[in-house]
């Protein structure tokens, strides 16, 4: 059984027994700077330092690896949880003297462990600086960087820090951890592919087969939907696959050439994918082999664009297209939500596999990386699949596949007993698990099918008993099972009989899976929620007049002000349940502040009882606008936050304005004071919000004016209920603690 | 704003010297395009914010870079403050006087600046940093001013390679007027592909060496397209935008023709975001050049901003370069590309004149 999302209805009894008898947590400690730890934090390997094998480490304490800190660098202090490192051999000073053993025999009362070879950074390690000032100054360096994250830092005196050299140097040690090179590449691909995937049930096979350990179903999988390439998944070796068609030749050939360390330029690469695909194949492959890569060099010269109408015979070909023309993650990743929503499924998600494999991990811009658990998971699982990786072995891994299931609308992950992703459902996997048993789904389904041209709709006439009359110059034939007409006939309907279409459902779900282009939503059969005030043109948003009485908004009042506010922002803002990261925009399982204060769990429940929301919130952020203080248009973190997000606006009344992605259309709403607006389905994902950057707000309007009078803002106050997604711990666990993650 | 990755910056001594300067001291930071000034100054900004707890002004020369400055901060929920100097000086003189700064008549921005400083003699700064970017545009006596009586400590971010406007000022001047420690030099490029800053350099004359190419092989070397007319040169627009989306800048000499060239391109990708900004329409507020879509603009206008792509019309009347002003706008206008770079021409075939001012074909393809 797997512990996670529904871990908190567990009985108490239940949640404590598989875990391990407590002991005292033994850690590794390093003294290092602020550029040791960068290095590190890009991949979460540190190699040695230069000339040596391996880095000395204290126990309980920490062993300063350079003598002294250099200029303006940062003193950090890096802790390694032992239970997250892999039990290697290693050499430990004890009683004066170096002796040979492994990691699990180490205790308290040794001094020093030297550690063989790369020092693991990918679980969530302690790091601690002596001042405020290097702890603001830290974090904010490690904010000037794509690919780094730096964790929670704290601030202690550094009394702890070995100063003094141990009598007897550490003896050598044959280098246990290795990081060979193609395990970025790997792990790259795999975080792409985890971060595109498409959110539909058949896609979701196909991803944890391709990680199965030996790609168990996966060329079924693969097949249904149209992708057969896949059966070759970029982290599986390739050296004896036989390409059955000139796509699967290319993607083989794309798997070489951007998998491999040197990086060639996109013109060169596209030529020696070519070169490789062109090698023993049929002149009639060849010819579509160069006839690809003319077009892609042209596309690369912007002569022409990429033509994606014939997406069926060549979804590979695009796919490397469209790789090479973007193959910064970054600019890849407007694909999907920006330029081109009509990219098939399968091409969208090989070309965002190629781009993660193209560009490795260590290079990884972290917003592809997933979170914490993802991270830990898929390093050590990437690691496992190259050639040297396999004799180490973890403690949180293990042998399974991964597995997905759906919960309450998302995917969810998992691996080993770890649940280390969790993908909300959007249209395509909401119109796979809709039942085209309910006659509004259907109909809806059919009007899809028409407009789209799917071939998934039969028209069958149903006649009632009776006789009825046949003219024309054709004749019929009709036995029991078939009726053959020759030349053209025309039938006389009765009342009662009707003509209509019918709906092949398994053809129908599975062109969800693998069409292009951006679906509808499908129609819900959930009530009806109320609402008190139409808001025409953005379906989902409900503005609730007097939520909150005076007496309430007081009362809320006057708790927000006993409490802290953060001065992180531009804005004064305070968070209660889960932190939140303004920069990676989530929400880590280590974020978890605690239960809500008793106003806010109050208020949760209320907009739950009363209908507005579905899910019990247990995240607020209170905002505070002051003057000419606002919000700029953004979405919040789908990735973070589950459907139904609530404002409520205390002390003033402003606008806020509403706009709809990718298109013009706008709309202006007064939130007032004490009102509740919700957000739910396309006004949560599909509008932007925002506060305008202004000095007053309109008023009334008076008699004889034409325009409304203006009203100076002085201080408005949002308080934001949200439920925090993939919420992979409990949060009640505090044994999870900030290791974000709990096992089988 | 894009930001590098460690293993890009690793090396950078000097950069990341800049980044590790504690909160408490100044700072002076020069370097050629592409070395990340801008992005240095809003980060500083908000990081001296943080640690003070209270806004850091940032000051910069014009409405557009002021918007850049803007949006980088907005981008990470950075609340900065940001204005152009003229307006910064006229707003910090008035609240401290009741007066409007002197000026010297007909220019309402000339300031004089010694009666100003004589004016506030004996008061104290009042804000505990100042940044000013792009400050070899400002003129020196600002910074007496400023490191009198704006802010105790100043991170002032400057280049002496590419001014345009008259009011320029040293880095020693800067130095003197500001009180300012040594320039740390950035001498790394972080912005360009190689590719691209080989074909920059071509056209490199300032006094600043030429920066590292610290970006990784990824991009294609930049092109040179002749193009018959203005429909067929935004029809390549339009398909590098609809291959590789992102940022497109499109330069051009002649405001007619940034004109038609937006009218075409916004014909052709009806739904796209596709923009113009010249100094006389005042819209820079309207316009985000980050965004996926194509901003038109000219020579003056793209000082300081960054693109994805970047599109160099009427070639043919930016060489050959006879000054080294002519040469400093070939080089700021070729550094503003991150990944791609097409210099176009035509319908007439360049002057052999011009064809000389170019590098060979393993720099640009043609």
């Amino acid at each position: 059984m797997v512990r996670c999302l529904g871990a908190m209805m567990l009985p108490q009894e239940q949640t404590t027994l598989d875990l391990p008898e407590p002991q005292a947590s033994l850690w590794l400690g390093l003294a290092s700077d602020n550029r040791r730890l960068f290095e590190g934090l890009q991949d979460g390997w540190l190699q040695p330092l230069p000339s040596r094998t391996g880095s000395l480490v204290g126990v309980n304490s920490y062993r300063r690896e350079h003598q002294e800190v250099d200029g303006n660098r940062i003193p950090v202090r890096i802790q390694i949880d032992v239970a997250k490192l892999p039990d290697l051999k290693v050499v430990a000073f004890r009683n004066n003297k170096w002796r040979y053993i492994t990691l699990s025999q180490v205790s308290e009362s040794d001094v020093a462990v030297y550690w063989p070879g790369v020092l693991p950074l990918i679980s969530a390690c302690n790091l601690t600086v002596s001042s405020d000032e290097q702890r603001v100054r830290l974090l904010s360096i490690g904010k000037r960087f794509s690919n780094i994250e730096v964790p929670d830092v704290s601030v202690a005196s550094d009394d702890n820090v070995e100063a003094t050299q141990l009598p007897v140097p550490p003896p050598e040690v044959d280098v246990e951890l290795v990081i060979p090179p193609e395990q970025d590449s790997i792990r790259g691909a795999m975080s792409m592919a985890l971060w595109a995937v498409p959110r539909i049930d058949p896609w979701m096979r196909v991803l944890t087969a391709s990680l199965s350990p030996q790609s168990k179903g996966l060329r079924k999988h693969a097949n249904v939907v149209d992708a057969s390439w896949w059966r070759f998944p970029p982290w599986a070796p390739t050296n004896d696959a036989k390409p059955n068609d000139v796509q699967e030749r290319l993607w083989l050939a794309a798997l070489r050439v951007l998998g491999s360390n040197d990086c060639p330029r996109p013109g060169e690469a596209a030529d020696r994918i070519a070169a490789m695909a062109l090698q023993d194949c049929i002149a009639y492959e060849a010819s579509i082999v160069e006839a690809w890569r003319l077009a892609t060099q042209r596309v690369l010269r912007a002569e022409a664009a990429i033509e994606f109408a014939d997406w069926r015979d060549r979804p590979v070909e695009l796919a490397i297209q469209l790789v090479l023309s973007r193959p910064e993650p970054t600019a890849f990743k407007t694909w999907f939500v920006e330029d081109q929503v009509n990219l098939a499924p399968a091409v969208a998600w090989s070309g965002a596999t190629l781009c993660g494999l193209y560009r490795g991990y260590k290079k990884l811009d972290t917003r592809f990386r997933g979170k914490q658990v993802q991270r830990e998971v898929v390093a050590v699982q990437a690691l496992r699949m190259t050639s040297s990786g396999t004799g180490v072995s973890w403690p949180y891994v293990s042998d399974d596949p991964p597995e997905w299931r759906k919960d309450n609308g998302n995917f969810v992950l998992s691996w080993g007993g770890w649940e280390f992703a969790c993908k909300h459902q959007q249209e395509r996997g909401k119109w796979y698990a809709t039942d085209l048993g309910i006659d509004a789904v259907q109909r809806d389904a059919i009007a899809l099918a028409k407009e789209r041209g799917w071939p998934c709709l039969s028209r069958v006439m149903s006649l009632r008993e009776g006789v009825r009359l046949i003219t024309g110059s054709g004749m019929v034939d009709v036995d029991e099972r078939t009726m053959i007409v020759r030349g053209n006939v025309r039938v006389g309907l009765l009342l009662g009989d009707t003509v209509e279409d019918l709906i092949d459902g398994e053809a129908f779900r599975r062109l969800v899976a693998v069409e292009p282009g951006r679906l509808p939503v499908p129609p819900s059969s959930e009530g009806n929620v109320k609402s008190n005030e139409a808001t025409q043109g953005i379906p989902g948003l409900k503005l609730v007049r007097d939520f909150l009485t005076e007496a309430e908004e007081k009362e809320i009042l006057a708790k927000i002000e006993t409490n802290d506010w953060s001065n992180e922002l531009q804005r004064r803002v305070q968070h209660y349940g889960w932190r939140y990261d303004y920069k990676s925009r989530q929400v880590d399982p280590s974020m978890h502040i605690g239960p809500l204060p008793d106003w806010a769990n109050r208020v949760g429940q209320r907009l739950v009882d009363e209908g507005y929301l579905r899910i019990l919130p247990d995240q607020v952020i209170v905002n505070e606008y002051r003057g000419n203080q606002g919000i700029a248009p953004h979405i919040d973190s789908e990735s973070s936050f589950a459907d139904g997000v609530a404002m409520i606006s205390l002390l003033e009344t402003w606008e806020m304005v509403f706009k709809k992605r990718r298109s013009p259309e706008k709309g202006i709403h007064k939130l007032e004071q004490r009102s509740a607006t919700i957000l739910t389905g396309e006004a949560r994902y599909g509008w932007t919000h925002a506060i305008p950057k202004r000095k007053s707000e309109p008023g009334a309007v008076k008699p004889g004016n034409k325009k409304p009078s203006r009203i100076p803002r002085d201080r408005r106050i949002s308080l934001t209920f949200r439920k925090v997604v993939a919420t992979i711990v409990d949060p009640d666990d505090e044994r999870a603690g900030s290791t974000a993650g709990t096992r089988k | 704003m894009r930001l590098p990755t460690w293993d890009e910056v690793n090396s950078d001594e000097e950069q990341l010297n800049v980044l590790e300067t504690p909160l408490d001291e100044s700072l002076f930071v020069a370097g050629p395009p592409g070395s990340g000034k801008t992005s240095l100054a809003v980060w500083r900004a908000a990081t001296l914010a943080e640690w003070y707890k209270k806004q850091i002004p940032v000051v910069t020369y014009n409405r557009m870079l002021r918007r850049t400055l803007k949006l980088a901060a907005d981008d990470n929920e950075i609340g900065i403050d940001v204005s152009t100097m003229q307006s910064f000086v006229w707003q910090d003189y008035q609240r401290r006087t009741h007066n409007s700064p002197p000026t010297v008549p007909p220019d309402p921005f000339a300031y004089r600046w010694q009666s100003m400083i004589d004016r506030l003699q004996g008061t104290e700064p009042d804000y505990n940093s100042l940044v000013v970017d792009e400050a070899q545009d400002l003129p020196a006596e600002f910074f007496l001013y400023a490191s009198r009586y704006v802010a105790g400590t100043m991170a002032v971010f400057a280049d002496d390679d590419q001014a345009l406007s008259r009011q320029r000022s040293t880095l020693e001047q800067i130095k003197m007027a500001a009180g300012l420690p040594h320039p740390k030099i950035l001498g790394e490029n972080h912005r360009n592909t190689p590719e691209i800053a080989r074909l920059a350099e071509h056209f490199h004359s300032g006094r600043l060496p030429a920066a590292t190419i610290r970006r990784s092989h990824t991009g294609d070397v930049p092109r040179l397209v002749r193009s018959g007319s203005i429909t067929s040169t935004t029809r390549r627009i339009a398909n590098e935008f609809q291959n590789r989306g992102g940022s497109i800048g499109v330069i051009v000499e002649q405001n007619s023709t940034g004109r038609s060239t937006y009218e075409s391109l916004r014909d052709k990708l009806p739904g796209s975001r596709v923009a113009r900004y010249a100094n006389e329409l005042r819209n820079e507020d309207s316009i985000d050049v980050r965004l996926p879509g194509i901003t038109v603009l000219n020579k003056e206008s793209v000082k300081g901003q960054e693109f994805d792509t970047v599109f160099i019309l009427e070639l043919d009347r930016f060489i050959p370069c006879t000054s080294d002003s002519e040469l400093r706008t070939m080089y700021m206008m070729c550094s503003r590309a991150r990944d791609n770079l097409y210099l176009v021409y035509g319908p007439e075939p360049l002057s052999t004149e011009a064809e000389a001012a170019l590098p060979w074909s393993d720099v640009l393809e043609r």
